[in-house]
């Protein structure tokens, strides 16, 4: 599952500091997101996508071989 | 940077056994020279990382309160982390060396060096209000992470609660990694143990028992927490 944190937070210039704060969890998360170490929780996701104002899907991105 | 009060009592505490040290009125008993010297250099490496860790505390304080540009906002709040991260493993190992001198100190010289003794009990007990210090210092790294009260009956729960998903994921790739490293230890200290009763002749038997029992304990223990409810 990949994502476009790292875009979206260029696009709305915040750091990880920052959006870790506004989705309520810490940066080391935020971090491990980014580098696709960790998959988040459906909330978590829900909470990231809504602080850019995206849908889920448009912040992480599913791919077909995900769905086999 | 300021020192702390803590770390400029730690340095002149320091400085004075290591004189002490040097002047080689430690060990006044040649019998047990040996196993006092060992004692004392143990409780000496106490009290340096106990002297490391309340210096790192500092830097925590000092660079938390620091405000910084939003674009140095993460290089701060990683400085943080993993201040905070080294913070945790030298008083952890302040700890484990404290208990071990503490309890081998006592089955070696509580008879003739019974002061010493009470020194290293006191550098235990400093490690441990180290280590709650520590964990206070968590609020500079997550401002949101409020501590559960110690007291609470499921403290442990509530501690683990306040971490976030992706730092549990951490924790537990790390525990689980943890948990069939130590298999894998305490198999070999067996197999060690057997080969010293052996060559030896000095049986370790009580040991390697000890250790299987523990071995098993963990074992359960793991599958009690695993097993499929429902």
């Amino acid at each position: 599952l990949k994502n476009r944190l790292k875009e979206l937070r260029a696009r709305d210039n915040l750091n990880q500091t920052q959006l870790a704060q506004m989705a309520k969890i810490s940066r080391q998360t935020v971090s491990l997101i980014e580098r696709l170490e960790y998959m988040p929780s459906l909330i978590i996701a829900a909470r990231i996508a809504r602080i850019f104002e995206e849908p889920i899907e448009n912040v992480f991105i599913f791919e077909e071989e995900d769905f086999r | 940077m300021k020192h702390s009060f803590s770390t400029k009592v730690l340095i002149v505490v320091l400085l004075y056994v290591m004189y002490r040290f040097a002047q080689n009125k430690v060990w006044t008993n040649e019998e047990y020279a040996l196993e006092s010297t060992v004692v004392y250099v143990s409780n000496i490496v106490c009290l340096v990382l106990l002297l490391v860790t309340s210096m790192l505390s500092r830097k925590i304080v000092t660079k938390g309160e620091e405000s910084v540009a939003i674009e140095e906002e993460d290089n701060k709040q990683l400085f943080l982390e993993r201040t905070f991260h080294r913070l945790t493993f030298y008083s952890q190992l302040a700890q484990s060396i404290g208990v071990v001198t503490l309890i081998g100190g006592f089955l070696l010289i509580r008879d003739m060096e019974p002061r010493m003794l009470l020194y290293t009990i006191i550098l235990w007990v400093l490690t441990w209000g180290r280590m709650a210090r520590s964990m206070r210092l968590i609020s500079y790294i997550r401002p949101d992470f409020t501590l559960p009260n110690p007291k609470a009956v499921d403290y442990k729960d509530q501690l683990l609660d306040c971490y976030d998903d992706g730092e549990k994921y951490v924790m537990l790739k790390s525990l689980h990694k943890l948990y069939y490293a130590l298999q894998c230890v305490l198999i070999t200290l067996m197999f060690v143990l057997m080969f010293y009763s052996i060559f030896s002749g000095v049986s370790q038997l009580f040991s390697i028992i000890a250790i299987g029992v523990v071995m098993l304990f963990m074992q359960l223990y793991y599958l009690k927490g695993v097993q499929i409810k429902n």
